[in-house]
């Protein structure tokens, strides 16, 4: 199969220039989300332009959009002002009837089973919603820290899910120091279809005893402006003490792709520190990208892709089938591969590393060290 | 006349997925060689022939033909009008006839 192109110069002279047929994969992606997308562009829709291998499953943030959907809200000007009466009135009467606005620039949702959909928490400076209720649900809402320098969204009920959000940290210094999103609740957790980006500290950070934590179909974009000097770990997604049974991290895109000295992250850092409980961890269908430095030196801006205390788990942990640009993880070439599990787990627990590949020349990247 | 052409073809993505748009870019140019035959003819001569004595007399010689030629290089711009696809993949030129798209 070729392409034929007839040039013609301005003198009517007629050239030909002969092309390969495109390179067009025909295979059919793994459905990974797509279908339940959210309207609207991806936001970075030649991700895989200039890999040799792209994943067999749709991407979000490459394949389809996660964040809000443009359809309901074609730009955050069409979402409602959560604080409608300035910051002297009350809520939003769509946020819960008890919801209550504090003047550290938050709003504590406080009715169980209520839906928060549609507000730009970007306004009146930025405000942290505060989930103290059950069951509570956050979809198509916009977040971005500003001046009051507050993270996004806080938990400490039990139950909360977070779908379709775009969470823009700005690269600002919360005060109290504070991820994107804190999951610091009893009950389940759930975050689907949401964009989170440029978060001084780690984007997601999760503690006590969710029995099961969901992280599936979001795109993380550059976590960690503070800098691993500054003390901010700029973890993507960091699990920060507690009992965990179930922790998915699932058909996700990950991306640090600034220099090193702009923002740093561990990646995904996952260390339980209760051995006595079963924990089963998965890390499955994701694209792990980090590039802006040079890996295996102090130019890298990546720790590893994925670390766990292998130490302090017991039960089963997969890390399959993720495709990967290790270019600026600080670990690759230090021993080979972009993957830390430290120490010895547990007897009876099983870790599987299979299936992972290296966008950039096919290869495998199974290969680690514990 | 001769017209030599430079031009580059290429797609903007290394791979793409079913459905997603395609695009070709051309670059380069055409250069235009023109070479020129020139006659000019000489002037008339009288040769001035004088013999050992002294003597005195002119010789008329005609005007000959002189050929040469001259070589000119124009570099001429490019648009891309036609596309054939062995598989039947249609593209669409776009107006500035440096690009063309197609639905991979």
């Amino acid at each position: 199969m070729t392409v034929s192109l007839t040039i013609t110069a301005a003198d009517g002279a007629i050239g030909n220039v002969l092309l390969p047929a495109p390179n067009v994969v025909t295979s059919t992606l793994t459905d990974n989300g797509k279908s339940g997308a959210p309207a609207g562009a991806p936001q970075f829709p030649s991700l895989f332009a200039n890999y040799k291998v792209r994943p067999p499953f749709n991407a979000p943030g490459a394949d389809y959009r996660v964040g809000f959907d443009t359809n309901k809200y074609p730009t955050t000007a069409s979402m409602k002002n959560p604080m409608p009466n300035g910051l002297s009135g009350k809520p939003d009467a769509g946020l819960g009837p008890n919801a209550v606005y504090s003047n550290d620039h938050r709003i504590t949702i406080n009715d169980n089973n209520v839906t928060v959909e549609g507000y730009d928490f970007s306004l009146n400076g930025g405000l942290l919603v505060y989930a103290a209720a059950n069951n509570i649900t956050i979809d198509n809402c916009y977040f971005k820290i500003g001046a009051n320098a507050r993270g996004c969204i806080g938990m400490v009920g039990a139950g909360l899910m977070v779908t379709n959000c775009e969470l823009d940290g700005g690269g600002i210094n919360t005060n109290p120091a504070a991820p994107l999103i804190q999951f610091y609740g009893t009950g389940s957790m759930v975050l689907r279809y949401c964009y989170l980006h440029s978060s001084y500290y780690q984007h997601v950070q999760f503690s006590f005893a969710n029995p099961s934590n969901i992280f599936q179909y979001n795109l993380f974009v550059n976590s960690g402006f503070g800098g691993a000097g500054q003390g901010a770990h700029g973890d993507w997604i960091m699990q920060a003490g507690g009992n965990f049974p179930d922790i998915e991290v699932n058909g996700n895109v990950f991306i640090q792709n600034t220099l090193n000295t702009v923002a740093q992250t561990q990646g995904i850092s996952l260390c339980a520190v209760d051995p006595s409980l079963t924990t089963t961890f998965n890390v499955i269908n994701n694209v792990l990208i980090s590039t802006g430095g040079t890996g295996g030196s102090g130019t890298g801006n990546t720790n590893y892709l994925v670390i766990m205390y292998e130490g302090g788990w017991s039960g089963v942990a997969s890390v399959k089938n993720n495709y990967c640009d290790p270019t600026s993880c600080l670990g690759f070439n230090n021993n080979g591969n972009p993957w830390l599990f430290n120490g010895t787990a547990k007897a009876g627990s099983s870790l599987v590393v299979s299936g992972n590949i290296n966008m950039l020349n096919g290869a495998s990247l199974d290969a680690h060290s514990t | 006349m001769t017209d030599t052409f430079n031009v580059t073809a290429s797609y903007d993505k290394a791979q793409y997925n079913s459905g997603d748009t395609m695009t070709i870019n051309i670059s380069g140019g055409d250069v235009l060689t023109q070479v020129v035959q020139n006659q000019t003819q000489s002037g008339s001569l009288s040769l001035t022939i004088t013999a050992a004595d002294g003597a005195v007399t002119s010789v008329p010689l005609q005007s000959v033909t002189i050929n040469s030629q001259s070589t000119t290089t124009t570099p001429e711009s490019v648009k891309l009008t036609g596309i054939a696809d062995s598989s039947g993949r249609v593209w669409t030129i776009n107006a500035n006839g440096l690009s063309a798209t197609a639905i991979a």
